[in-house]
């Protein structure tokens, strides 16, 4: 049936195209479907294709340059109408109403008549538009009716790809439509001026829909009219010379100049903060998502159009006059976006990024499996992996809740067990926490990242040898917890996080090996007795707290390295800047973690080429383990360079704390101990359990594999045990830790896998009944001493001895800490020892030594001069050498209890010396004379700026690449 | 998708070609036993800092204090110069010269004495403090750590302890008392300030009065102090009594020797102090100069913890008074665990005190008064050649004589009465010796080793 307001009321349709020919017959035919009371108007803006000539039959067609802009072919098209209507006979009559369609845009039946009795119904509003739809999906909601948020997005209120199931239909009153299918009476596109100008392609719907707002117009949504958008310009489909490459760049401009030039004069300032911040912030998150090109569109559309003021005075201008009849800001203002919108966006950002994060490597396995299944669908990998894909939806569906789930676990009641008593063991590091080779905190983060941003650190006599690498990571964590909770963190943290990593790790490495994968109570018995490594080593009673960090990132960074495995290079890549990531984090808190994993890749490889042929062996192949070794590398630079540099090579690979580093024996590399450890029985027989797990043939090769690292990682700890570092006293082992920590992961592992062949084999079921009774037997003895592992290793844990404390030893008396804190030349010249066991002597400044400063003091030359005054006034004191101490920044000499009496009293017969209150026992004197305010001051170094500035950057680069891929955008 | 793979799917995969046992099990056996065979390998090693020994450094600067009480000071250098030496008594300051092999004699009243050596004269400075009735006084350079044993605080038996300030700077020094019951409280003794150059005297019968036998522990925190203790016995109603210098122990013992008993009737006590926290027994033996032996009457000695023990000697000096050879010569405390030891005599009407010596092994030199004397040796630590060379005041030699020593064994040398430095040369052994003075009642004079080196500690940088 007609609809009667299409009897009286004249349209005119409004055509701009431009290169549209791939979508110009559809619109046509779509136009051809409606019924139209008035004339045609095409305004093709220098198509190279055959738009022209196609709309040339039903059209009257402009032709108009390729540079014309929307607005601009909008206007020239009325001008046409306007020609055209004098032609006309007087008694047409004028169109009343113009609609506009793009060359992409279909109107679906009915969608005029729909608009115009929807015009009819309610007369006051004078902008109608339809229902927008995906074209060619059809069914997928582009639009209905749009408006903008404080930050410039363009809200739908849509969800993503929502499906059209009418649950929209309804009109009301919006903000702005889209300029395809928008119907407009002529009288007010004329009246606003039509588009603006300064929006050649987007956007400038929303700024027209806002103008129309302001000045008491009403537009309206009516989902009854469909019309099929392609968003030709929008996806990039279409490139023109307005649009360009960047059509984020164009859009995110419009956007910031529609809100700029549509506010209110009172929320422009406020207005500008908040979009230059804004973006800055956008910018991080396009970078998150390895976005680059559109985190400089963000960055150059903000700058097009701040740098522009004189354009949006004068668009404001012109908007204060056109509104200043009927001026209604309020009503526009209801109609934007709420305040909320971009908050729960960004919680939304947030949320994806998590979720891909957590999800993106835990299917590496799985993502073989659809590999392998892909390739060969009639397989019986692909026949299981749809019998489980069944499964997992009928599980899916009887879900129950979360905390039914938990407390019906065993599983999981035994992890949080484990993660209990650890916790308990783990007591002492609750608050304070410092003894064996974890020195205390210093008062503030800012001392860390002194230690990390200088160059020269007033320690000891002054020296150049840098800061542990681990100290960026601690100066980040303190900033936000504090000194005191960022090492408690670490401390209490390792077990629980290193349980995490090791279930994970374990699991996928289980499911490579067969797709059931490891039983789920063979991985916690063996995650648990991996995650106890920090504690049943003695790493952690010893406060070696870089080793104990290490231990509990050693799963995670094979975890990350199985991502190696994956079928995809770009999975391939990104796994290896993670794994990088990782290793770069383990090298930072055990340096020898890096030439472990140095060691491992150059035999993996190795055996790679010997087993593949070297033509396999492609970019996408090496190329991801290669680099994961490079980025510790690039990431750590500033620390090994000036380690170098300063000749302190011997950092490299020495442990991280106190030193000297933990003697290693053969029994201690094999059983996983080091000093303070768990008693060695229970190391050892994680070893027997790992040799026999190399008798089920199922799990032989992954189990051998296991067995390799072990091999390199023994190889390479007995390498590092030739090694002698001089330390400033004393030489000192090289730190093993690191390859003790990851024999012990290679035998877990190995072990696991070897329990997992046993269990999952199905051969005994061939076998003789005798044969089944002896393995049965086996296994469960196997299982035993598996299970007795970590049950004595956490009662050990609850139970054992540990050398921290809450209480650094008070050696200082406190009126001369007070006096040392004032400056680094009120230094303490600390002497121990006897006149006939010789004295040892260290220097101590500001609040004493602190993480992160023993490996600086303990690889710090000594200086020839300075050793040789302090020698003088210790062995035999004069007034002249007394003075030496002064231009050392020496204030005080202070002999803890109990004070050798024979060079007290040869101290206390020197003049220059002032005798000092102490407690009994201990003595001190205090340097009668100024200090030198410079005394321990160096050089800066250029070098070590630029090589921070590096080291910022890739690791801001590498965070970008070990991002997940999120779906962003309407586009994907 | 591309059919790109990772290398551990090409291991994988090439499972397959690997079912033929051989390589696998071979594999599977050649690892775990390389990576069991290159652990062998491991093994750590700490080099400690090269420990040194102090460095022997000539002396160039040595301090000695005579502690107040008795007139006569007798100096002498065994550097082999002569020259000036800076004496201090007080506030007079005055330099003295010495000749080699020659004693110089000062009569200082009874103040403290410092005498100072510098460069050449620092090395081998050696004096000695007397007074009539013999009472000698230890002229020694100050030291940290010293034991006092078998001092007394009760009417009877009466000490004195002398600190004395050489220095300028202030020193402070803790007196740790023990008695027949363990510790003794003694605030007043804690802690104890001396301003430079000071000497102050407690009469321990003032400050912590008690009638039991008690032993001073005197440790010096800060500065330099010389620690003295001036004893005097009084025989209630007779009217008779005597003083002597009680001088001092360096360190407890497991084996103690005190030398020298004189002759005549007398009470002889042995106090006997363990500062230790644990129990132990000691035994004491005579020395004679034929053995040294248990008599038959000694017992087991029980050292309770930090106490004091006395033990009367008479019961196993009985007998034990013949002629010369079997003549007691000293006596040897052995305990189980470390003591210190004194030896309170009163002969004939005069006390005497002895004290073990450290042993000496080079040639050491003690100045001597115009007196009766004999050289009493022991503690051979081996069996060694000893020389005893006398001077008379004129640096005239008198004698030297040359004898053999063993172990377990004392010797007794009877000195011209004219000598008054006296040198002791021991070869291949060391040795311990005393001087016993008599005449007008008698006292003990040990013999030190000469300091004629300093020693400069070895410093090294350590770890914090």
């Amino acid at each position: 049936m007609p609809s009667p307001a299409l009897a009286t009321t004249r349209v005119a349709v409004l055509v701009v195209s431009h290169d549209g020919a791939r979508w110009l017959p559809g619109v046509l035919e779509g136009l051809a479907e409606q019924e139209l009371n008035g004339r045609v108007v095409a305004v093709d803006t220098g198509s190279l294709d055959e738009s022209a000539a196609l709309l040339a039959p039903v059209a009257d067609v402009v032709t108009a340059t390729s540079s014309t802009s929307y607005p601009a072919a909008v206007r020239m098209g009325l001008e046409r109408l306007e020609a055209l209507e004098a032609l006309d006979s007087p008694d047409a009559g004028a169109h009343d109403w113009v609609w506009l369609l793009h060359d992409d845009s279909r109107p679906a039946p009915g969608a005029l008549a729909a608009l115009l009795d929807a015009a009819e119904e309610r007369p006051d509003v004078d902008v109608l538009g339809p229902k927008l739809r995906e074209w060619p999906s059809l069914a997928r909601l582009l639009e209905l009716g749009v408006t903008i948020s404080g930050t410039g997005r363009r809200e739908t209120g849509l969800e993503r790809g929502e499906y059209d199931q009418g649950q929209h239909d309804e009109q009301r009153e919006v903000l702005a439509v889209n300029t395809a299918g928008m119907l407009v009476r002529r009288r007010v596109l004329e009246e606003l001026g039509g588009f603006d100008e300064h929006l050649p392609v987007f956007g400038n719907d929303l700024d027209f829909g806002w103008r129309a707002a302001s000045t008491g117009h009403t537009t309206m949504v009516v989902p009854e009219a469909v019309v099929f958008h392609a968003e030709a310009a929008h996806r990039g489909l279409r490139r023109t010379s307005l649009t360009g490459r960047h059509t984020h760049y164009q859009e995110r401009r419009a956007a910031l100049y529609t809100l700029l030039v549509n506010s209110t004069a009172r929320a422009l300032p406020w207005r500008v903060v908040r979009l230059v911040l804004g973006t800055l912030l956008r910018m991080v998150g396009f970078l998150a998502l390895r976005s680059v090109g559109e985190a400089l569109d963000d960055l150059a559309a903000l700058l097009s159009v701040l740098s522009r003021p004189g354009t949006i005075a004068a668009a404001r201008r012109d908007r204060r006059t056109a509104a200043a009849a009927t001026h209604d800001p309020g009503r526009a203002r209801a109609l934007l976006a709420p305040a909320w919108v971009p908050y729960r966006h960004g919680l939304d950002f947030v949320g994806d990024l998590a979720a891909a994060l957590t999800n993106q490597a835990a299917d590496v396995a799985e993502r073989r499996r659809i590999d392998a299944a892909q390739r060969d669908p009639s397989s019986s990998a692909a026949r299981r992996l749809r019998a489980e894909r069944d499964l997992d939806e009928d599980e899916e569906l009887a879900d129950t809740g979360l905390v039914a789930r938990y407390l019906t676990d065993p599983i999981a009641l035994v992890l949080t067990a484990v993660v209990v008593v650890a916790l308990v063991g783990t007591r002492a590091a609750w608050g304070t926490v410092v003894g064996g080779a974890l020195a205390p905190v210093p008062s503030g983060a800012g001392s860390w990242w002194s230690l990390v941003l200088d160059a020269w650190h007033p320690l000891g006599f002054g020296t150049d040898v840098p800061a542990p690498p681990y100290v960026v990571v601690l100066a980040l964590l303190a900033s936000v917890l504090g000194t005191t909770g960022a090492v408690s963190l670490l401390m209490l943290g390792a077990v629980p996080f290193g349980l995490w990593g090791a279930w994970r790790f374990l699991r996928v490495a289980g499911r490579l090996v067969s797709p059931l994968g490891a039983p789920r109570w063979l991985l916690v018995v063996a995650s648990t007795t991996y995650a106890l490594v920090p504690l049943t080593s003695g790493a952690w009673g010893t406060g070696r707290l870089g080793l104990v960090v290490t231990a509990a990132l050693v799963p995670w960074v094979a975890h990350a390295a199985l991502g190696f495995a994956d079928p995809e290079p770009e999975r391939r890549w990104r796994a290896a800047w993670r794994t990088g990531l990782l290793l770069a984090l383990a090298a930072a808190f055990s340096p020898v973690a890096w030439w472990l994993a140095l060691s491992v890749t150059l035999v993996v490889l190795l055996l790679g080429l010997l087993v593949v042929r070297s033509a396999l062996f492609t970019r996408d192949v090496v190329g991801p383990p290669l680099a994961a070794l490079a980025v510790p590398v690039v990431l750590l630079a500033p620390w090994w360079v000036a380690a170098l540099r300063s000749g302190a090579a011997g950092l490299l690979v020495a442990e991280s704390g106190r030193q000297p580093a933990a003697q290693v024996g053969t029994l201690d590399v094999l059983s996983g101990r080091l000093e303070g450890g768990a008693p060695a029985w229970s190391g050892v027989l994680v070893l027997v359990l790992a040799a026999l797990a190399l008798v089920p043939r199922a799990t032989r090769i992954p189990v051998a594999l296991c067995w390799l690292v072990a091999l390199v990682s023994v190889a390479v700890a007995a390498v590092l045990s030739g090694l002698s570092l001089d330390l400033v006293a004393l030489s000192g082992p090289a730190g093993l830790g690191a390859t003790v920590v990851v024999v012990q992961a290679a035998l877990v592992t190995a072990a696991l896998l070897g329990a997992q062949g046993l269990v999952r084999d199905r051969a005994p079921a061939e076998r003789g009944a005798r044969t089944r009774v002896a393995l049965r037997a086996a296994g469960l003895v196997a299982a035993g001493a598996a299970v007795v592992v970590p049950a004595a290793g956490l009662l050990w844990t609850v139970d054992g001895d540990d050398l921290l404390g809450s209480e650094p030893a008070k050696v200082v008396p406190a009126y001369m800490l007070q006096s040392s804190v004032t400056g680094p030349e009120h230094g303490i010249l600390v002497v121990r020892g006897t006149l006939s066991g010789g004295l040892t002597y260290t220097v101590r400044r500001d609040d004493g030594v602190s993480l992160g400063e023993d490996e600086i003091l303990a690889f710090a030359g000594t200086d020839a001069a300075a050793q040789d005054a302090v020698a003088t006034v210790l062995a035999r004191p004069t007034s002249e050498a007394v003075g030496d101490l002064g231009d050392l920044g020496l204030e005080w000499i202070l002999m803890p209890a109990p004070a050798d009496g024979g060079v007290a009293a040869s101290l206390d017969a020197t003049t220059g010396l002032v005798q000092a209150s102490t407690d009994p026992g201990t003595r001190a004197w205090r340097v009668d004379r100024p200090m030198a305010v410079d005394a321990v001051d160096g050089p800066g170094s250029g070098l070590h700026v630029v090589l921070l500035v590096v080291q910022g950057l890739s690791l801001l680069l590498v965070l970008v690449l070990c991002a997940p891929t999120l779906r962003g955008g309407r586009d994907s | 998708m591309s059919d790109e793979t990772g290398p551990v799917r090409r291991l994988a995969s090439r499972s397959a070609s690997w079912r033929c046992p051989d390589r696998l099990t071979v594999a599977a056996v050649v690892v775990p036993v390389l990576a069991l065979v290159a652990a062998l390998f491991v093994g750590t090693e700490q080099e400690s800092g090269q420990r040194v020994a102090p460095e022997e450094t000539p002396l160039t600067r040595a301090t000695l204090v005579c502690p107040p009480g008795g007139d006569e000071v007798d100096l002498a250098s065994v550097s082999g110069v002569g020259g000036d030496l800076d004496v201090r008594a007080g506030a007079d300051q005055a330099g003295v010269e010495v000749v080699p092999d020659r004693t110089t004699t000062l009569e200082l009243g009874r103040r403290a004495a410092v005498i100072t050596g510098r460069d050449d004269l620092a090395p081998g400075l050696v004096a000695s403090r007397y007074q009539r009735p013999w009472e000698s006084m230890d002229c020694r350079a100050p030291v940290v750590d010293q034991w006092f044993t078998g001092v007394g605080a009760g009417a009877k038996h009466q000490s004195v302890l002398q600190l004395v300030n050489p220095d300028g700077g202030r020193a402070v020094v803790d007196i740790e008392v023990f008695g027949r019951r363990g510790p003794v409280s003694a605030p007043a003794l804690r802690g104890l300030a001396i301003t430079g150059g000071e000497t102050r005297r407690f009469d321990l019968a003032e400050v912590i009065p008690r009638r039991d036998d008690l032993a001073l522990h005197v440790t010096t925190l800060r500065g330099r102090i010389s620690a003295s203790v001036l004893d005097s016995f009084q025989e209630l109603g007779r009217g008779s009594g005597g003083r002597d210098g009680l001088a001092s122990q360096d360190e407890p013992n497991d084996s103690n020797l005190l030398l020298g008993l004189p002759k005549g009737r007398g009470q002889r006590t042995l106090v006997i102090a363990n500062p230790g926290e644990d129990e132990g027994r000691a035994t004491v033996r005579l020395v004679t100069a034929d053995s040294v032996f248990t008599p038959a009457a000694a017992e087991d000695v029980r050292l309770p913890p930090q106490s004091v023990v006395r033990v009367g000697l008479a019961p196993l000096l009985k007998g034990a008074r013949g002629n010369d050879q079997s003549r007691p010569l000293g006596v040897q405390v052995d305990s189980s665990v470390e003591a210190t030891v004194g030896l309170v005599m009163f002969v004939r009407g005069d006390l005497v005190h002895s004290v073990p010596t450290p042993p000496v092994s080079v040639a050491s030199t003690v100045a001597l008064p115009k007196a009766d004397k004999e050289l009493v040796l022991g503690g051979a630590s081996s069996p060694g050649v000893a020389t005893v060379t006398v001077w008379d005041s004129k640096g005239e030699q008198l004698s030297s004589e040359r004898m053999e020593v063993a172990r377990d064994r004392g010797y007794r040398v009877t000195l011209p009465r004219k000598a008054r430095l006296l040198t002791l040369t021991p070869e291949k052994t060391g040795l311990e010796g005393v001087v016993l003075l008599t005449g007008d009642g008698a006292t003990l004079v040990g013999i030190r080793e000469p300091v004629l080196t300093g020693l400069e500690p070895f410093v090294e940088p350590g770890l914090p």
